[in-house]
């Protein structure tokens, strides 16, 4: 990148800024006009002294030009005559056409600030992606070391004043220098000598502000460097936050924040006091020059060696000279600032001794061709920045398609030899080739196409199952790269593809179809998923695909699915009643009570779907409490919460309570029970008649949380539950209509949204007295998908689960198992895995070892932390402090593998 | 069944019958009724015990396998408490207890309710104690038996 910022400026805007200027150019006679006409108005008009009687006219708008060297004798060229207006029409026409001028400046002022904004937003549009894309560039083992908040604070914040200064970078000093030269030229013409004295001061002050603004440069990096070293502690914080709360450390992290937000401040402080020190000085230096015209002036008027007019003169033509170069000062200091931000910023993403290698990352338009022939390391030797060797002069050599295990412990160097099989290591000494490319000069999109690397460790991106699967077949846009979005215009489409190529780059539309079907072997979206889902079931991962799917919530949209979840509610109540299995769950039927819910979901009897609709929460919502009073629900549920709190207090009120018990049964917390102690004690308050609001409203709560099966008090009277279903029916026919679209009720012939699609299947609670019931359902459900042929379908909907923050709502193993999937579905002509799912127990890692390669039958290399399971591999290399200690290739691992068929069983 | 259905049975269990009517509630209260239809197993040797079950209803088999063979060595009705040596000594099931009648209901107690149990009421622990020696000397009667057994059948076959 280039390090000087204006030649950085210069080189992509030199037509903008030269745009600009005209434009400013453009402006000044307009100004001058607008500035001019208001006393052409008073003068004229107003004050009527061209207009001596009411009728005599003036004429206005004449132009002619006299001959500027020969003029003397020749009468002058006369463009236009002009015209010949009254007093009132004078003034009319010269209050529009102020008026005019005043809009005209204004649309230009307009014109010019508007298209220094987008130059300078362009500019930062390219300088942003610019550094990106040398982020990306990097070779692995330099962006390891930065700091990811450092960086985003370097490419967000540090450049963003460069986008206010880009457009006045070159326009306003020359505008505002001509502005003073003229000034002086005027002084220089009225008074040579006190011209000189103007030009003099200014000498000075360019001799002494400089070096005083050096140390404001040093103190601007110092300050920009003590942000983003806070910006990078702060991404520490958060990332090591696990670490600080279990190891109480926060005080010392807190004691650091101090520190670092004390050396910003004192650098903030010295900044001020520089700054505005040197801001005094500049003002008073300006100042001199007037002191010294008045003096030395004066001194030669009353000598009588100057003119009083020109004197006066020079103090007139004076005062047009300090704006500008204020201005210009201005425009310096800002100059200084983005300068050291640019440089700063740029240094970072420059260096010498590790040159980027642009050729790695070129489009390749074509898929690569197969990689063939071996793997060969000639001494390569890979050592630490300190110089420690991790691997040792090895030498080695085997076919691509081997199969080898890499074995050693944690230190021994394996990792590192896999790791520098993908290129993330920098070689130090010796080579290493795979195929016919050396890794170092390997083209990432053969990298990437011909090759799949598992890590244990993987890091995936905000998206789906399914899109961090496809994530390996994005390398470059397929097709046309118009949008698939349509929530865009075409018309915005071709203005989004304009600007970006106004900032040179290339125009890639992430939304476009990314997906490399070609290499997946398939043709479209729905054969690729069939592909993954394939792959899925290799890793061992299609049984949690399924459940996730359960547990997920099905698309509005897709009625056809939703079609068939409701046929198979209803097949699965069959198929419950034929197993003869109807004990074990009881089904949501509206005109009965629930036993498995509690009172309060009995009566609500549906998925609350707008909480927001109620001021609290529902059962204190007084058109709820309406619909308990309408058939006296309230009383018997207020006598039943007396009841319960009765039968509680009893039981657990004593001195020491059983806590753990307490909140295993739910109805009231550690609180609670010694209030309603209290309140027990009250007569009046246990009779529904005299009791109070408050006790009324109290004694609802334990009972609203009552549920039968679980709490066993034995107070649920066949007339209450009656009572409660009743309620149950007000509230869906007869509340007001506020609460009644906060809930979608329970609907046997209704799929519901707000539930997962295994709660819409059951539509109903399983009975949690029964033994083994989850197990029992679950096979049940399994078994009425399968013979429907919905398994594969439900399975699509499990691929559109979320993976979370870098994959942190899956599991390690279901991550690794994942990533295998995703080196699957590529067909790559060589894996290789490190350290992944190598915790398997040794039949688990069989099961799985042979469904890989009947997916694969290319080379796969894995670093293993186990020899029990090496005996599957072809070839076997031993690692150990760096060197390799045994190459052994197995005589005929075929003897060995078990027999690779199909097994039906999960890892 | 209600809560106090369940605790009168409980006290009629003279593993429980020292405990005062208010303890056995608070027990039952901690702990889940589960069902378990004819042929279900309510625990499995060699699995890890984390429960005693009661028996409040129905018969139980009680089953000691070794290698492949397995031999029904008790059948349990209701008032029966199974499950609660691997309890006392935090180890694997000594035995597979299976679900002889239709519906065989029981109470499912917890670990570590019934540590706590055991460790308030020292009386509760007596019993328990009791249950225990008495299954120790029948098992040592029968092992005596049964090596006497064997010494006949040594004898005998000496003989033939």
């Amino acid at each position: 990148m280039e390090p000087r910022l204006f030649r950085y400026i210069w080189k992509h805007t030199k037509t903008q800024q030269l745009f600009i200027l005209l434009m400013v150019l453009c402006s000044i006679p307009i100004y001058f006009v607008v500035l001019e006409l208001p006393k052409r108005i008073v003068n004229g008009p107003i004050m009527g002294e061209a207009f001596p009687e009411t009728d005599s006219t003036q004429r206005y708008f004449e132009l002619t030009f006299g001959w500027p060297f020969v003029g003397d004798g020749n009468p002058p060229i006369t463009l236009f005559e002009g015209v010949d207006l009254t007093r009132m029409e004078a003034l009319l026409f010269l209050s529009f056409g102020f008026l005019a001028f005043v809009m005209i400046n204004g649309l230009l002022k307009y014109i010019i600030n508007t298209y220094k904004g987008i130059l300078g937003e362009r500019m930062l549009r390219r300088l942003r992606y610019e550094l990106m894309d040398t982020l990306l560039r990097f070779p692995i083992r330099r962006v390891r070391k930065a700091r990811g908040s450092e960086i985003a604070s370097m490419v967000k914040d540090e450049v963003e004043p460069l986008g206010g200064f880009i457009g006045d970078s070159f326009a306003l000093p020359i505008f505002q220098l001509a502005q003073a030269l003229t000034a002086l030229a005027f002084i220089m013409m009225q008074s040579f000598y006190l011209g000189l004295i103007a030009v003099g001061m200014i000498a000075i002050t360019t001799a002494v502000i400089p070096p005083l603004r050096r140390r404001l440069i040093t103190l601007a990096r110092m300050r920009q460097l003590t942000a983003r070293a806070l910006a990078g502690r702060v991404g520490e914080i958060v990332d090591g936050i696990e670490d600080i709360r279990v190891n109480d450390t926060s005080f010392f992290e807190r004691s650091d924040l101090i520190r670092r937000l004390g050396e910003i401040f004192y650098i903030r402080f010295d900044i001020y006091r520089w700054k505005f020190f040197v801001k005094f000085l500049n003002n008073f230096l300006a100042q001199m020059t007037p002191f010294l015209f008045y003096m030395i002036g004066g001194f030669f008027v009353i000598m009588g060696s100057l003119d009083i007019g020109q004197l006066v003169a020079v103090i007139a033509a004076y005062r047009d000279l300090p704006p500008p170069v204020k201005e210009i000062i201005n425009w310096d200091q800002r100059r200084l600032d983005v300068q050291s931000k640019y440089t700063q910023v740029v240094e970072q993403f420059a260096s010498d001794d590790e040159p980027i290698n642009f050729e790695l990352q070129a489009v390749a338009a074509e898929c690569p061709p197969p990689l063939q022939g071996k793997i060969a390391a000639n001494y390569m030797t890979i050592m630490t920045e300190s110089g420690q060797k991790l691997i040792d002069g090895l030498s080695v050599s085997f076919d691509l398609n081997d199969r080898v295990a890499v074995l050693g412990n944690s230190s021994s160097g394996k990792d590192v030899f896999v790791e520098a099989l993908v290129g993330i290591h920098a070689i130090d000494h010796g080579s290493l080739v795979v195929g016919t490319h050396n890794i170092e000069t390997m083209p990432d999109a053969v990298k990437g196409r011909r090759m799949a690397y598992v890590s244990d460790d993987p890091y995936f991106k905000r998206g789906t199952i399914e899109e961090t699967i496809a994530y390996g077949l994005r390398s470059s846009i397929m097709g046309d790269t118009v949008s698939r979005s349509d929530t865009i215009s075409d018309a915005d489409k071709k203005r989004y593809f304009r600007e970006t190529q106004l900032t040179g780059q290339p125009y890639f539309d992430p939304d476009g179809d990314w997906t490399d079907y070609e290499s997946a072997g398939v043709a479209d979206m729905v054969e690729l998923d069939a592909i993954i889902l394939d792959c899925l079931d290799a890793v061992g991962l299609s049984q949690d695909v399924y459940e996730f799917a359960l547990y997920s919530r099905l698309d509005r949209d897709d009625t056809e699915l939703i079609t068939s979840m409701m046929q198979m509610r209803r097949a699965f109540r069959l198929m419950v009643r034929d197993e003869n299995l109807r004990g074990l769950i009881e089904y949501f039927r509206p005109d009965h009570y629930h036993n498995q819910s509690t009172i309060f979901q009995n009566i609500v009897f549906g998925s609350i779907v707008k909480p927001e609709n109620f001021d609290g929460d529902l059962q204190n919502d007084p058109d709820f409490l309406a619909i308990l009073a309408m058939n006296g629900c309230d009383k018997v549920l207020f006598e039943l919460g007396v009841e319960v709190s009765n039968i509680l207090v009893g039981l657990l009120g004593g001195v020491e309570t059983n806590l753990n018990l307490l909140h295993r049964l739910g109805l009231m917390d550690e609180a609670e029970l010694a209030h309603y102690a209290e309140l027990l004690k009250v007569p009046a308050d246990i009779k529904w008649e005299t009791a109070s609001d408050e006790a009324k409203r109290d004694f609802l709560i334990p009972a609203m949380r009552y549920r039968e099966p679980r709490h066993r008090f034995g107070v649920l009277e066949p007339e209450t539950r009656r009572l409660i279903v009743e309620a149950r029916k007000n509230l869906r026919l007869r509340s007001s209509e506020r609460v009644r679209e906060a809930i979608q009720f329970y609907n046997p012939n209704r799929y519901n949204h707000s539930e997962n699609i295994g709660a819409n299947l059951i539509f109903g609670y399983l009975n949690s007295q029964k033994a083994d019931v989850e197990n029992t359902i679950r096979d049940l459900i399994y078994k009425l998908l399968s013979d429907n042929n919905l398994v594969h379908k439900l399975m699509k909907v499990g691929l559109k689960k979320q993976v979370g923050n870098g994959g942190q709502d899956l599991s390690d193993t279901q991550r690794q198992k994942l990533n295998l999937a995703r080196a699957l579905v590529k067909k790559p002509d060589i894996i290789v895995v490190n350290n992944a799912l190598s915790h398997l127990d040794r039949d688990s890692f069989s099961k799985l070892f042979n469904r890989i390669l009947d997916r694969h039958d290319g080379g796969l290399v894995w670093a293993l932390s186990r020899s029990d399971i090496s005996k599957y591999f072809e070839r076997v290399l031993k690692f150990d402090n760096g060197r390799l200690i045994e190459n052994e290739a197995m005589a005929s691992p075929g003897d060995q593998t078990p027999q690779r068929e199909r097994t039906g069983a999960d890892v | 069944m209600t809560l106090d259905r369940v605790a009168s049975l409980l006290a009629s269990i003279p593993l429980f019958s020292s405990l005062d009517l208010a303890k056995i509630k608070l027990l039952v209260l901690a702990s889940d009724r589960v069902q378990f239809d004819s042929g279900q197993i309510l625990c499995k040797q060699g699995d890890y015990g984390d429960a005693a079950f009661v028996i409040l209803d129905g018969d139980v088999r009680v089953f000691v396998s070794h290698d492949a063979s397995s031999m029904e060595v008790a059948r349990l009705k209701s008032g029966s408490i199974v499950g609660e040596f691997s309890l006392l000594y935090g180890g694997e099931r000594l035995a597979t207890v299976e679900a002889a009648s239709d519906v065989v209901d029981t109470l499912k107690i917890s670990k570590d309710d019934f540590l706590t149990m055991m460790r308030d009421f020292p009386e509760m622990t007596v019993v328990v104690l009791e249950h225990m020696a008495r299954s120790l000397s029948e098992a040592q009667e029968a092992l005596a038996s049964t090596r006497q057994e064997l010494d006949d059948l040594k004898v005998k076959a000496g003989h033939g």
